[in-house]
């Protein structure tokens, strides 16, 4: 959008029919010859849609919004000092006056919470330790014979590491070391 | 009548969430994911006669297992270990890979599905069988039959091996290391 265009500041009230009738009239006539603020208007009323549908927030504290002012404001003041123009420090307003600011960082703050959660996250598309994966390197899940005269067991060692799967057949007795039946 | 700054503020954050999550699932539809990367998977399985000759006093490891021996001595409590053969395929997810082993053992393996988080685990579904073949009213070849001695289901570390074994074969008995790597 053009930032000559003055009718900008208007759209979103208008968006929310809150425009006097006669401002009211103005947008609209505007708004007919206008295509960047007829698609500004557009793109008020999608966030409007996705807002209406989206879970309320949780609240934010006083206390939250008290710390946050004074961190920025600490930051703030940092940059000025660094940039050693005195003037500027004057024309800088209150941090907790201009909520746009506000909400500019706090949607900075949940858009990287939100990449952490789907980088990283249970669901994340970046690879991560799988918790309690275990050391084995050989899980059996199940384990079954079809035939008459064989009894499988599962075995595992620790040295060295290996899973042993074993049918002992009724003919033959079993040789694992120290476990299975016939062991020396 | 001027536009509503808490509602200005909410616009922002919408509009800044959306374009995080457009920019986050146009990155994970580009970068190939890992779980769709692999998508076939070596199968290897080395047979091997175990036998006690101790009565005769013989001993025997075949130079093809050097590598197993320390293992199979430190588990097993025979003596003696003869390498019958390897055998190699490659299959893909969900289709079955079937190796003809000495003794007229079969190896069925059916790789699953891999793993996506920790070790990369390959789930796979292994049958070992016998083919005994019967002998037919007027066939001289028989009609094979095969008796399944093991079904397992079994989730193999990437690259990993298992030992199966205990059905007889040839004065000993059969000891299979399959392996998987996917």
């Amino acid at each position: 959008m053009k930032r000559t265009c003055r009718i900008e500041r208007y759209l979103t009230a208008y968006a929310d029919n809150e425009l006097s009738e006669r401002l009211r009239r103005k947008v609209e006539k505007h708004l007919a010859s206008c295509g960047e603020c007829a698609s500004e208007l557009d793109s008020i009323r999608a966030s409007d849609r996705i807002l209406s549908e989206a879970p309320p927030a949780p609240p934010v504290t006083d206390e939250q919004w008290t710390r946050f002012d004074r961190i920025l404001s600490q930051e703030l003041d940092r940059v000025e000092r660094k940039a050693s123009r005195p003037a500027r420090l004057r024309e800088a307003r209150p941090v907790h006056a201009d909520p746009r600011r506000r909400a500019l960082a706090a949607a900075g703050v949940c858009a990287v919470a939100l990449l952490a959660f789907v980088a990283i996250g249970p669901f994340g598309i970046i690879g991560g330790s799988a918790g309690s994966g275990g050391g084995d390197s050989c899980i059996v899940e199940s384990l079954e014979t079809l035939s008459a005269g064989y009894t499988p067991m599962a075995f595992t060692s620790n040295d060295p590491e290996m899973t042993i799967i074993w049918v002992f057949a009724d003919e033959v007795d079993g040789s694992i070391r120290g476990n299975g039946p016939g062991a020396m | 009548m001027c536009a509503n700054p808490a509602k200005d503020a909410m616009r922002i954050i919408a509009k800044v969430l959306l374009t995080s999550l457009i920019a986050i699932l146009v990155s994970s539809s580009l970068s190939p994911a890992k779980d769709v990367t692999v998508e076939v998977t070596s199968i290897s399985a080395a047979t091997v006669s175990a036998a006690d000759l101790s009565r005769s006093g013989g001993s025997v490891m075949d130079s093809e297992i050097e590598a197993l021996a320390p293992k199979l001595k430190s588990l097993f409590a025979y003596n003696s270990y003869s390498f019958l053969g390897l055998v190699r395929s490659e299959t893909e997810f969900g289709d079955s890979v079937r190796l003809e082993l000495p003794g007229h053992f079969v190896l069925e393996v059916r790789p699953e599905r891999i793993e996506k988080e920790g070790m990369g685990r390959i789930e796979m579904l292994v049958t070992l069988s016998k083919d005994i073949r019967t002998e037919v009213a007027g066939s001289a070849r028989g009609r094979p039959r095969e008796e399944i001695i093991l079904r397992t289901k079994i989730r193999l570390e990437n690259g990993g091996t298992v030992l199966l074994g205990g059905p007889p074969i040839s004065g000993g008995v059969l000891i299979l290391a399959l392996s998987a790597r996917g």
